[in-house]
């Protein structure tokens, strides 16, 4: 009895004092990029990654739908309660709650040297710094501004893919005749709206909108009174489809160019996965109940300026992870973190990421087809050659650009009037 | 104040209640009302004290106004369109009709569907490009009424308000077969002798009894109207240009998304003060009667 009782202290110290050296960090995220686990407990791809990558860490991750997080963060941050990693869209979110994080250049620094930054995107990191402090990582971007257009469909009415904006009206308008969608777009989303005005914008002179989010220049500057004036003129002129304001981005949106109903939208490589791999693609026919195969491709818009280029695409980080200062455990959040932010790049890269390190090629071995592998390959190299970011910082000016694009659209402003609008919204901004 | 055995015993039973009622409405009401008169994000350990420079901003906010109107004008045809549904209904299905039970069952089943499915069905129903209404329309030769219902800042609030009725008139229904039942059908019966046809009947003997249930739907609907955030944020979201705003969807989208917690707070005591004011309105209204 005696032994029995021993051997029983003996194995519940182990087991407990085994489960004490692993550290527990927690993680709350939106998106957790499957550093979760599914509803019966097992290790999503990435957590199963990381497990492999940091055995003595225990990383709980709790993903929350994202109407969710945004309510729940502000009362956990403001309680001192919150989790030791969360997940940030860069911008006005993380800005409102750079002053509960802890600033990650000392342990940058110790883990990867001065030159620490060499790694990392440069786009993705000015982003995740507020006010000189490094407040989070980004885990992986997202780079915008592409056109997403159906080959097979071109093909079928021996069309091309438009490479400026006249062709862009003129192709547009044949599809329709064709009963097909030509351009469909999401206009009831603000984001992708933002999204379409920041690519306009720097197709017609680069870099405006950014200047004019810092207060450098008007926003009644001519060139963006133009960009908002070309979309405007999306509306009217056939390349948008009719009711384009009573339309998501998601489902939308994205069900009618992946089952073949519309040739083109604007996208970006977030959506990569759901488009080009076999795994995702599979999962898109599934929910969307269409079998056929369709060619997809990717290039920039439509040349605006006349310099007989595409556009540009322009990236933020799509999820950034920070650390609370509030945490009890900052050395073990900060080796889960690295190992999330460094190891697992090549896990987000199988689902064809764009990474937020240099050097990091998409993984192409689920791609669907060789046509898929050459648009890929096309969009990497165009987010390897960014110019600005998709975030606005200033909460005042992205409500106030919001409802100026939903005013031009509707006819109810013209754009020097909507532009008029948001240049009131950023004189108020505190910058 | 003399506190007898019995006095402490009242306190002692109305005390659960009080302290629940305290944290959970008059410390929240109390709350925003004090984070009302600062300029606060909702998150940051610092805010600045603007007076009532949150309550000037919201009468002259051209959004929140667009918003109070889009709620009026919600409320107005939904209620009463309701209510003329509901009566219409109750009152046919106390003649003599044949299956009764199952009409019963259509009225009132889209009462029990949740809003997310609603919102999804007519999300779809009214997709300009792909929805079941063009499509319908195009059908029977009516192309020319295809519209891009949602899309269009013109018809979205009033494509909600189908979607709103088509839900909520089966509740009323119910309220107003329940009251019909306890008319006297005597009274019908000396109607009809003094030569009533069935208008005067619904006229002068059937509505005015049914004023209880009047006033209370009316009392629901103007709550409801106030609290309505669901079908428009589940479709439109407000849009298109703000033509299908609330101020319950605007409370969100200032105090959530662009973290203006001191503005979304003086609109949400406006709401509360707006529910006030016309629940005592009605309330003395029929107390009077």
């Amino acid at each position: 009895m005696k032994i029995l009782f021993k051997l029983f202290f003996l194995a519940f110290s182990f087991i407990w004092f085994s489960n004490i050296a692993k550290a527990e960090v927690t993680y709350s995220c939106w998106n957790c990029m499957t550093l979760d686990s599914d509803g019966e407990g097992n290790p999503n791809n990435a957590l199963k990654d990381f497990n492999a990558a940091a055995p003595n860490v225990k990383l709980v991750a709790v993903q929350y739908p994202y109407g969710d997080y945004i309510q729940t963060l502000p009362l956990s941050m403001r309680s001192g309660t919150s989790d030791d990693l969360m997940a940030f869209q860069v911008g006005s979110m993380l800005s409102t709650y750079a002053e509960y994080l802890e600033d990650l250049t000392p342990y940058a620094e110790k883990e990867w040297g001065a030159n620490w930054k060499d790694k990392f995107l440069s786009v993705g990191i000015e982003q995740t710094t507020v006010n000189g402090k490094l407040v989070a990582l980004p885990q992986v971007m997202s780079a915008a501004g592409a056109l997403w257009y159906n080959q097979t469909i071109f093909d079928k009415f021996n069309l091309s893919v438009p490479t400026n904006w006249d062709e862009w009206i003129s192709v547009s308008n044949t599809l329709k005749d064709n009963g097909v969608v030509g351009f469909m777009h999401g206009a009831k989303d603000s984001w992708i709206n933002y999204d379409m005005f920041i690519g306009i914008a720097n197709e017609v002179d680069p870099g405006k909108v950014y200047e004019a989010e810092a207060g450098n220049i008007s926003w009644t500057h001519e060139s963006l009174v133009k960009a908002t004036s070309l979309w405007g003129e999306m509306f009217s002129n056939g390349i948008m489809q009719e009711g384009a304001l009573g339309n998501a981005q998601y489902p939308d949106v994205h069900q009618a160019f992946t089952s073949g109903k519309a040739a083109m939208m604007t996208m970006g490589t977030w959506n990569n996965y759901s488009t080009f791999t076999n795994s995702g693609l599979n999962g898109s026919k599934e929910s969307y109940g269409f079998t056929e195969d369709f060619k997809y491709g990717i290039t920039g818009l439509p040349d605006m300026n006349g310099d007989g280029k595409h556009g540009r695409l322009f990236a933020s980080p799509d999820v950034s992870i920070g650390m609370s200062a509030s945490s009890s455990n900052k050395e073990e959040a900060w080796s889960a973190l690295k190992v999330i932010i460094e190891n697992l790049q090549s896990t987000y890269a199988k689902d064809l990421w764009v990474s937020s390190m240099t050097g990091v090629p998409f993984d192409l071995s689920d791609a669907t087809s060789d046509f898929a592998k050459e648009a890929l390959n096309y969009q990497l190299g165009m987010a390897n050659n960014t110019y600005g970011k998709r975030e606005f910082i200033y909460s005042e000016i992205k409500t106030a650009l919001g409802d100026a694009m939903q005013n031009v659209a509707v006819g109810d402003m013209t754009a020097l009037e909507a532009m008029e609008m948001v240049e009131k919204a950023s004189q108020s901004v505190k910058r | 104040m003399n506190l007898n055995k019995s006095n402490v015993r009242d306190i002692l039973y109305i005390l659960p209640s009080f302290i629940f009622i305290t944290i959970f409405f008059f410390y929240p009401i109390g709350y925003i009302f004090g984070i009302s008169f600062f300029d606060w994000n909702g998150v940051s350990q610092n805010k600045s004290f603007v007076g009532l420079e949150n309550y000037k901003n919201f009468f002259v906010d051209p959004i929140a106004l667009k918003a109070l109107k889009n709620q009026i004008l919600w409320g107005i045809i939904t209620i009463f369109s309701q209510m003329f549904l509901g009566l219409s209904m109750a009152i046919l299905l106390r003649s003599k009709v044949r299956f009764k039970i199952v009409y019963k069952v259509i009225f009132f089943f889209p009462n029990i569907i949740s809003i997310v499915v609603v919102a999804y069905i007519f999300n779809k129903i009214y997709d300009n490009n792909f929805g079941e209404l063009n499509y319908f329309l195009e059908m029977i030769k009516l192309n020319i009424l295809s519209h891009p219902w949602l899309g269009d800042p013109d018809t979205a609030l009033y494509c909600l308000m189908v979607a709103n009725i088509w839900q909520w008139s089966g509740f009323s229904f119910l309220l107003y077969h329940a009251g019909l039942t306890q008319i006297n059908e005597d009274l019908y019966e000396s109607a009809r002798i003094d030569g009533a046809n069935i208008f005067n009947i619904v006229r002068s003997i059937v509505i005015p009894l049914l004023k209880p249930t009047h006033i209370a739907l009316l009392i629901l609907g103007i709550i409801g109207t106030l609290k309505t955030f669901d079908i428009i944020y589940l479709t439109t979201r407000g849009g298109p240009a703000r033509s299908t705003e609330f101020l319950s969807t605007y409370v969100f989208q200032a105090g959530i998304i662009e973290f203006k917690a001191s503005y979304a707070s003086t609109i949400a005591l406006m709401i509360v003060l707006i529910a006030l004011v016309l629940t005592t309105i009605q309330v003395k209204a029929y107390s009077r009667d």
